[in-house]
């Protein structure tokens, strides 16, 4: 298996005596390629989830294995696109995608060359003099995308990196992430509170519990893409969604 | 409305406040001397006063000039002093967690005592005259620089940080080319209220600490000399200098290393 997430707990402790489980004893399994959409409600671990895979926290029990070996902390082969922004303010977008490059060891020549690459690639080949703040919050977005496809990681992880974006960008994005994964061919966990979003994306929708979460239930998405979520059989899904998150509230309350 | 007659107008609501503060003080002015049958200066007397100290006339000794730049020279040693020492501190405590947890302590101590409760501590280390103003100064534009700067640090820094981590960074690089850079607005906020806590504080120093000239000085000799309309003049000084050196000197040094970090500022 590529990714596996090994019946992880996260408790965290907020004083001496108060503590709060996150996440209970979840498992999941993610093949390579594949985009997994895990869909929640707001605040129910999904994020954390997102973090400890990212190795930017570590589960209180349980394993994250990528490829058989174990998450230990942060790095280059997975990388994440983070619900806030992260674009460091005081680079040009070309330097924002060149850091990445040049701690992989590229020289400036080839990590410049990499850089426009992937620029180009999501549309932003104009703006790579331009600041960050120049930039719309869409734009951001796919500029981060890029900075995170342009060091190749194995795994690409995003923390519901749309919520901040209008609808009208938002629907722009969507199939910008979709032709990126498939020209690309990465493994994406997108982790979403949007029924849609998850719809519209993914191979596979993991649908979790209010906190503690835990995998509620496993939807696959057949449908070919692109997706219309007008067709009888999308809303089909989507009436399935709606109910497996309803009863995901009620067994948390 | 167009933005020029939009402008214009708020010009105008500017020169009617300052209008309404002028009256208002009249009015005090002349309540207190009908009722407490004692002087109490006058719009006129301390326009006048002003005029005659601004072309030379002493006070306590000295002209009005000697005064004023007794009082920022004083300001800006024990700024800069603190400044020097906070920024990099700041940083550090903003960076390190073990830092914070050991330091941050004592800083929020130091927070809670107003500048001039520091008189005993100065008059120890330093007896009579410029130093213990100084040291004042320093105190409270160093907890201001060090507690906005480091925590803002902290809290502005880990996003990046752990972007930063997230693409391989070493220490050294997540350090130097993304916490520092990231920390920049904090230091600028820090800088903000240690200009403006130690401007206010070098006033309540130079009446406490025995420094022989300054504004602050100026104003607690008319307890003695009962000359209080030089008192007014040297407060319409502190303010219209402190209102000068925040408004229209750190705001144009801050809008241009905004501009060349490329942030902009929120709030």
């Amino acid at each position: 298996m590529f990714l596996e997430v090994q019946n992880v707990t996260k408790i965290f402790r907020s004083s001496e005596k108060k503590s709060i489980v996150a996440i209970k004893d979840l498992s999941l399994q993610v093949s390579k390629g594949e985009l997994l959409c895990i869909l929640g409600p707001i605040g129910c671990g999904k994020s954390t989830l997102l973090n400890m895979i990212a190795g930017f926290e570590k589960p209180t029990s349980g394993r994250i294995l990528l490829e058989g070996r174990e998450i230990e902390g942060p790095g280059p082969d997975r990388v994440m696109v983070f619900q806030e922004e992260t674009l460091f303010p005081w680079m040009t977008i070309l330097d924002n995608i060149m850091f990445g490059l040049r701690l992989k060891g590229l020289s400036d020549e080839e990590s410049r060359r990499e850089a426009q690459r992937h620029l180009s690639l999501v549309g932003l080949e104009k703006f790579s003099a331009f600041r960050p703040h120049e930039l719309s919050g869409g734009m951001k977005r796919k500029a981060e995308l890029a900075r995170a496809l342009a060091i190749d990681p194995k795994i690409l992880l995003m923390d519901e990196p749309l919520s901040s974006i209008d609808a009208i960008s938002r629907a722009g994005l969507l199939r910008e992430i979709l032709r990126v994964w498939e020209r690309s061919g990465k493994t994406i966990i997108y982790v979403t509170h949007n029924i849609d979003e998850a719809l519209y994306l993914a191979d596979r929708i993991i649908v979790l519990t209010a906190r503690p979460a835990r995998v509620k239930s496993e939807i696959q998405v057949d449908e070919p893409r692109p997706r219309d979520l007008l067709s009888n059989a999308m809303i089909a899904l989507k009436r399935n969604l709606l109910k497996e998150l309803a009863q995901s509230h009620v067994l948390a309350e | 409305m167009g933005l020029e007659s939009s402008m214009l107008l708020k010009r105008a609501r500017l020169i009617a406040s300052i209008i309404m503060l002028l009256i208002a003080w009249e009015l005090i002015a002349h309540l207190v001397v009908a009722i407490k049958n004692v002087p109490f200066p006058t719009v006129y007397e301390t326009a006048m006063r002003l005029l005659r100290l601004l072309s030379g006339e002493p006070l306590y000794g000295i002209s009005i000039y000697r005064h004023l730049a007794d009082s920022i020279s004083r300001w800006i040693l024990g700024f800069s002093l603190a400044v020097s020492l906070g920024i990099p501190l700041g940083i550090l405590l903003g960076y390190s967690e073990v830092l914070w947890d050991l330091f941050m302590p004592i800083i929020y101590v130091i927070q809670t005592i107003p500048g001039p409760a520091w008189i005993a501590v100065a008059l120890i280390f330093f007896g009579l005259g410029n130093a213990p103003a100084i040291f004042m100064i320093f105190m409270v534009v160093f907890h201001a620089v060090v507690i906005t700067t480091a925590s803002g640090a902290k809290s502005i820094g880990r996003k990046y940080v752990n972007a930063a981590k997230m693409f391989g960074a070493d220490k050294f690089t997540i350090f130097f080319k993304v916490f520092l850079p990231a920390a920049t607005l904090p230091i600028i906020s820090g800088l903000r209220i240690g200009l403006g806590n130690g401007w206010r504080v070098m006033v309540a120093a130079e009446m406490v600490s025995g420094a022989a000239s300054g504004l602050g000085y100026s104003i607690i000799e008319s307890r003695w000399s009962l000359d209080f309309p030089s008192a007014f003049v040297c407060m319409l000084l502190i303010s219209a200098f402190g209102l000068f050196v925040q408004r229209v000197i750190f705001r144009h040094i801050e809008q241009r290393v905004m501009r060349r970090i490329g942030l902009t500022r929120a709030g």
